[in-house]
């Protein structure tokens, strides 16, 4: 067999029940696949029958990362983690968390494109793996303590060179809303409480070895430049959210902060951010400022510096320190993320005392954050906050718990926005402690069941941002109309996905936006203004394939899907172009593997293919349409009134929506009735000894699509 | 690129070839420093340096020719004029003109640059502008002042299509009814102030 570079080379195995551990070759048998989530998905089709629950020593979690993981390509630092969803409702199927931080490289330098644990150990452990070493070590003193105390000591044992990915006491509770978290701040979503039924609080990993790249390295080298000469801020937006000199557009919602006169001021010595021009990839790390995206202006003068993945240039996970929450919460004066921590506040309280971009806000962040990242709890992109606003402010928690219970809250504290209410609330959640707090940690699917409330009032609140299947959306109409629409349907959670919507925030103007998705979708009509959506159009559903297929390959590459891909770019000189066929570049160069965009976007498919076999299969059904690619109420009405397609609303038409889905269909090869695969689509995708199981389950559709036009 | 600072030109005796070369190095060390330069300005610089001699008057014809040149020869120098006729350069190297138009009619007429500055983000993004970013630069203007303009334009017909809506957390927004209707407008600041924020 051929010697590929990218990959390290090992599929690591262990079964907790019995202590085994046994490799095996990840290209001999994974190489279709890729990594990521193609290796989790392929071994959760192979390895973990249907009727599995998330908490069965049965089920799986695989940590797995790409052949591009822990090389030179920008944005590598991903991790993916596949496992029985618990917060999935009312059936627990197959999902994916996603990881930054250092996890992914350190994985590849000892040695693994995967680590899949199984069975369930006897006493609480935790795996040491340094390189060929793993050793399944006594995790009792370890047990009940928080994530930051873990990773100390472990790494006090493993040496400052190990990562250490854990879990805080919610995951050690089997609360289905719990987080693995590595490198102290990077976490994946709905994994934790899955560690926890099979008593395992954490990996530590350090490797000594490194990733061979297959290809000339002066060519690699000159790849990796160009990538880089093509990066925007996070999120890849293109364009300065304030006017530069060296640029011919501004875009105040864009992520890219840094501009002269804007500093790091709570670095040792304040760091000017300057001007940034997009040809200097010296300063590609003072674009960002996600703390400021957040929070506001105020953040600057608390912002040490831009952190982030393994390698990444982008250093998204903005590191705020307030020297003031140290005296008055008795917290650490130093928080860091990219995303929902630095939203806490507002996401969780009504209203602040010095408003919404005040220093209270700041300080509900800095709470929120130290408790939940300690804890180990997840917020369901904030569905948890939504959830408990809703809850509360309509009276559902005055009636559903009692008394004595309802009255140990201080709920005055909650309403004025006093910060210190999240030390009565999220200590509770991770321990389960009283109806709440148990409710809460369920996740909503679960939480809907257990207090008797119809999904109904769920999908009819636009406010609430709830999906389907206990989980919210994620970028849909908000952002990309019919695109986001589909996109949302076709996970057993929120998608996160974010090809589309990095494209549609790139801060371009519209009709630059146009041209280049006529070059890449074969349409101006691919994309809309936001809330100037028109009706349904074949090049969005090419653009949903794409956005969709491209997840896929970032996932299972190991490549960040909140950075990629990049077919826009900074560069006026370009026209603003990006690079459609960057991930085919660095795969073929760094593995030796040579495939194309078109190659390479069809091992995507295959991946995404195998996603929704699995899922087919554990639903027990093929009628996809009807039962799984649901959209709730709110999608197609709009509180102002105002009809479908015209500006200033987001509201979908339900005809136009059943038009995008059979447009979406045909794009992917199913059957429009029943959103299936058909057993050609999964054959064509060297899928068929997938079809051939489902087949002889009678989960394949019985007859073709027919094509659509309009 | 050009490292040397516009003050460490040498001077030379005054011939024309020297004083173009200077021309073009005097424009791009401004515009490296995102600032424009005029004429006017560029006149003294070569005063100041000796490449330029005799009277003002006659001093000021030969500016223009060597301007010209300067122009033919360096393909990223170029000239923009305001309404008033006066002239401003940069260099294409270290700036877009798009900029350069804002420094300009900052220094000529800041309520005009507001006002198109706003009908230039409500016609091609399109999206209203929040009304802090004229606090920061290249604006840098003071909030009395910005609010000042707004007060007169409002009393103007040539800038009657200038009006604001407010998002739900109280950032004004600015957008000109040319090209945005009110309820777009306020859907938009809405999105850009919370509903990005919020959807992350």
């Amino acid at each position: 067999m051929a010697e590929f570079g990218g990959w390290a080379g090992k599929v690591l195995h262990i079964d907790l029940s019995t202590g085994r551990i046994w490799a095996e070759d990840t290209v001999e048998k994974y190489k279709d696949y890729l990594g990521g989530t193609g290796i989790g998905y392929k071994i959760m089709w192979d390895e973990v029958p249907a009727g599995t629950k998330p908490y069965d020593p049965d089920n799986r979690i695989i940590f797995a990362v790409g052949p591009l993981a822990g090389t030179g390509a920008p944005c590598n630092g991903r991790t993916a983690v596949t496992t029985l969803w618990p917060t999935c409702w009312p059936v627990p199927l197959v999902a994916s968390g996603h990881m930054g931080g250092q996890f992914a490289a350190k994985q590849k330098y000892a040695g693994y494109d995967a680590v899949v644990i199984k069975g369930r150990a006897d006493r609480p452990v935790w795996l040491s793996i340094v390189d060929k070493h793993v050793e399944i070590q006594d995790a009792r003193h370890l047990w009940g303590k928080g994530i930051r105390w873990t990773t100390t000591a472990i790494s006090q044992v493993m040496g400052p060179e190990a990562v250490v990915a854990a879990i805080g006491q919610a995951g050690e509770n089997l609360v289905p809303m719990s987080v693995v978290m590595n490198s102290v701040s990077h976490s994946a979503g709905g994994i934790g409480s899955v560690m926890g039924s099979k008593n395992l609080k954490a990996i530590g990993i350090a490797g000594t070895g490194s990733v061979r790249i297959a290809g000339n390295k002066d060519e690699w080298e000159r790849l990796i430049k160009y990538h880089l000469s093509l990066l925007g801020a996070n999120n890849q937006h293109v364009v300065p959210s304030s006017p530069q000199p060296w640029a011919e557009f501004y875009n105040p919602g864009t992520r890219w902060k840094g501009s002269k006169g804007l500093a790091w001021g709570a670095a040792p010595h304040p760091i000017e951010t300057g001007t940034c021009d997009p040809h200097n990839l010296n300063r590609i790390a003072y674009r960002t400022n996600n703390a400021a995206f957040y929070m506001g202006d105020i953040a600057w003068q608390y912002t040490v510096r831009g952190n982030g993945c393994s390698g990444c240039p982008i250093r998204c996970h903005t590191m705020i320190k307030i020297p003031s929450v140290a005296a008055k919460y008795d917290i650490p004066e130093v928080g860091q993320n990219t995303c929902g921590g630095l939203n806490f506040g507002r996401s969780f309280f009504k209203t602040f005392p010095d408003g919404p971009r005040g220093m209270t806000n700041m300080e509900a962040c800095m709470v929120g954050m130290h408790l939940a990242d300690d804890l180990g709890i997840w917020c369901n992109y904030s569905q948890l906050q939504r959830d408990f606003k809703k809850l509360y402010y309509e009276g559902f928690i005055k009636n559903k718990v009692g008394e004595n219970e309802f009255k140990s809250y201080p709920w005055d504290k909650y309403e004025k926005g006093d910060p210190s209410f999240l030390f009565e609330l999220l200590p509770r959640i991770a321990s389960k402690e009283g109806e709440l707090g148990s409710v809460l940690g369920l996740g909503t699917g679960y939480l809907l069941q257990r207090w008797s409330i119809p999904e109904e009032a769920w999908r009819k609140d636009r406010e609430l941002a709830y999906w389907k299947m206990g989980h919210p959306k994620h970028h849909s109409t908000e952002d990309a109309g019919q695109c986001g629409v589909l996109i949302n349907l076709q996970y057993n959670r929120d998608p996160q996905c974010h090809s589309h919507v990095n494209f549609l925030r790139n801060g371009l103007p519209l009709s630059v936006q146009k041209a280049l998705a006529t070059e890449i979708w074969g349409s101006p009509d691919a994309v809309d203004g936001v809330g100037a959506y028109t009706p349904m159009h074949p090049s969005k559903a090419k653009m949903a394939k794409w956005s969709l297929l491209r997840k896929e390959l970032h996932d299972s590459l190991s490549l960040c899907n909140w950075m990629g891909p990049w077919v826009a770019s900074p560069l006026k000189e370009r026209g603003y172009r990006g690079d459609d066929s960057i991930e085919s570049m660095l795969y073929s160069l760094a593995t030796g593997d040579r495939k194309d965009r078109q190659e390479l976007d069809h091992v995507a498919e295959r991946i995404f293919g195998l996603h929704r076999a699995l899922t087919i299969r554990d639903m027990g059904t093929k009628e996809m349409r009807a039962q799984h690619d649901t959209i709730p109420e709110w999608v197609f009405h709009d509180p102002s009134g105002k009809p479908v397609y015209t500006k200033g609303t987001i509201h979908m038409d339900k005809d136009d929506i059943q038009l995008a889905m059979d447009m979406y269909y045909q794009e992917m090869g199913w059957d429009r009735a029943t959103g299936a695969p058909t057993s050609g689509t999964y054959t064509k995708l060297g899928l068929k000894e997938v079809a051939d199981k489902l087949g002889k389950m009678g989960l394949l559709p019985e007859r073709i699509g027919i094509k659509v036009t309009r | 690129m050009i490292s040397q600072s516009v003050d460490g030109i040498a001077v030379k005796p005054r011939e024309g070839k020297l004083a173009i070369r200077a021309i073009a190095e005097i424009i791009r060390g401004k515009s490296q420093a995102g600032q424009i330069i005029s004429q006017n300005e560029i006149f003294h610089r070569l005063l100041e340096r000796g490449l330029i001699k005799g009277k003002k008057e006659g001093a000021q014809n030969a500016i223009e020719n060597l301007l010209e040149k300067a122009l033919e020869e360096n393909g990223d120098v170029i000239k923009l004029h305001t309404e008033g006729g006066e002239s401003y350069f940069f260099s294409s190297q270290f700036m877009s003109e798009s900029y350069a138009r804002i420094l300009i009619q900052e220094r000529a007429d800041p309520m005009r640059l507001i006002a198109e500055i706003v009908r230039e983000n409500s016609a091609i993004y399109p999206r209203p502008v929040p009304i802090d970013m004229f606090k920061h630069l290249p604006f840098d203007l003071r909030l009395e002042e910005i609010q000042a303009y707004l007060a007169q334009m409002a009393k103007r017909d040539d800038y009657r299509d200038i009006k604001q809506t407010t998002s739900s957390i109280g950032t004004v927004f600015l957008y000109s009814t040319l090209h945005l209707d009110p309820g777009y407008a306020s859907m938009l600041a809405e999105w850009v102030d919370v509903g990005q924020a919020n959807n992350p």
